[in-house]
């Protein structure tokens, strides 16, 4: 009896001991459960609500808009935009590779530019966004944005938008409006752009929204594009800084390929 | 004294900024970025949160000079950026395939801030599309059972921005 209750003490504080020694593990793997939570959860909301789980919770651009205030003017789009591939359908890598690109490494927004301006100018303008990336650059983004999440395990969205407000790709954890945060960060972000010019500093780096459950950064990717993170306090300021620096880094290297 | 806000609003490339531009007493504030939808064929930037200006009147009344994002999915900022605001000044492009539905459109979207305030309408580019005429727009107002008033303007004219403020601010002491 006294040697199977020394056993069991020699266990527990093994525990202890290796809980202390490799805490950051722990850590991890707390963070880990409750992300799996979250994920859990929302797979239950969904199926109560009777959707098929995180497939429908990401890339919902069309659900997630705002109703028009008024009828758009509608108008003829003589040009051939390209059609941006839902992120549920983006292929690998490996895939995509085989595709024929569609205007390789050449800025779109210079090709098409000719042809637009014989659009017919609605109040919104075309939605369809004249930044040009090939099927492989979008599933490289997303295997970042993805990555991103991994490594961050309070991050519950991490969007890729253009900086005039139009979301390109995202991948959300929670039923969030993309486009509304797409387009109120682009504000945000070019809010504080200003002010940091205003205030004679260069280069706003981040546009952090610190609230009491969480937080909102938003950071440049290029001329074009922005990258916005939403995390819970789940993970330190600094690590989601660090983290989503580099992924906007590595989203730079890819997209200027 | 208490600062005064007027508000510029209208469809993107009506001239919002420039017009700010044109009479602010120091560079603007503004939040331009690439256009990256169908609006890059008729500009290279948009603004996306604000443009800020200011202009004194010569009893040292101070007037704030803050420009809209023209495009819709920015109403968020319409409404933020109207409270507390003394008037309205709506640009609207003669170019544009449909200038009296896009006035309409303000006008409806403004509508909370109108019943309390005055408004003022400019209408850039109709040296480049001549129709509609301003009695056009003064019919279409008058359809819709409003009086304001319109007149044609080079947003890019110093005199004209100042005229329609003039006008605004007229109309203001009138009402």
């Amino acid at each position: 009896m006294v040697c199977v209750w020394n056993a069991l003490l020699a266990m527990k504080l093994k525990g202890k001991w290796a809980s202390f020694i490799f805490g950051l593990k722990g850590q991890a793997k707390k963070a880990q459960t409750a992300s799996e939570n979250l994920d859990a959860d929302q797979d239950r909301a969904a199926l109560l609500e009777g959707d098929d789980g995180d497939a429908k919770l990401i890339n919902k651009a069309s659900e997630n808009r705002d109703e028009p205030i008024q009828d758009r003017t509608e108008g003829p789009t003589p040009f051939e935009a390209v059609e941006w591939p839902n992120i549920g359908t983006l292929p690998t890598i490996e895939e995509a590779e085989t595709f024929p690109a569609q205007t390789s490494t050449e800025s779109g927004r210079h090709v098409i530019d000719h042809e637009l301006k014989v659009q017919e100018m609605g109040m919104e303008h075309d939605d369809r966004l004249i930044v040009n990336y090939t099927k492989l650059q979008l599933t490289q983004c997303d295997r970042q944005l993805k990555e991103f999440m991994q490594l961050c395990p309070g991050v519950y969205g991490a969007l890729i938008s253009t900086v005039d407000g139009h979301e390109l790709l995202y991948t959300l954890k929670r039923d969030l409006p993309a486009h509304k945060i797409s387009t109120m960060n682009s504000s945000l972000l070019a809010l504080g752009e200003s002010i940091a010019r205003e205030s004679q500093q260069r280069l706003c780096q981040f546009v952090i929204l610190e609230n009491s459950d969480g937080r909102v950064v938003s950071l440049r990717v290029n001329d074009l594009l922005m990258l916005t993170c939403i995390s819970s306090k789940e993970i330190n300021l600094g690590m989601l800084l660090s983290v989503g620096r580099n992924t906007a880094s590595k989203l730079q290297e890819i997209l200027s390929d | 004294m208490k600062q005064i806000k007027f508000i510029f609003t209208g469809p993107p490339g009506a001239g919002k900024t420039t017009a700010i531009a044109a009479i602010s007493e120091f560079p603007p504030v503004s939040t331009d970025v690439f256009s990256t939808d169908g609006l890059a064929a008729v500009k290279e930037k948009t603004t996306v949160a604000m443009d800020f200006g200011q202009i004194t009147l010569d009893n040292g009344q101070k007037i704030g000079l803050y420009g809209t994002p023209g495009q819709q999915r920015f109403k968020f900022m319409w409404d933020i950026l109207v409270q507390g605001g003394l008037g309205l000044i709506v640009l609207v492009d003669n170019r544009r395939a449909d200038p009296l539905k896009d006035l309409g459109i303000y006008l409806d979207n403004f509508a909370e801030f109108i019943k309390s305030t005055d408004v003022v309408i400019g209408v850039t580019c109709s040296d480049l599309k001549e129709t509609p005429s301003i009695d056009d727009y003064q019919n279409y107002l008058q359809a819709r059972n409003q009086v304001f008033p319109v007149f044609a303007i080079d947003a890019r004219n110093k005199a004209d921005v100042l005229f329609l403020l003039d006008t605004l601010l007229t109309c203001l002491e009138i009402s």
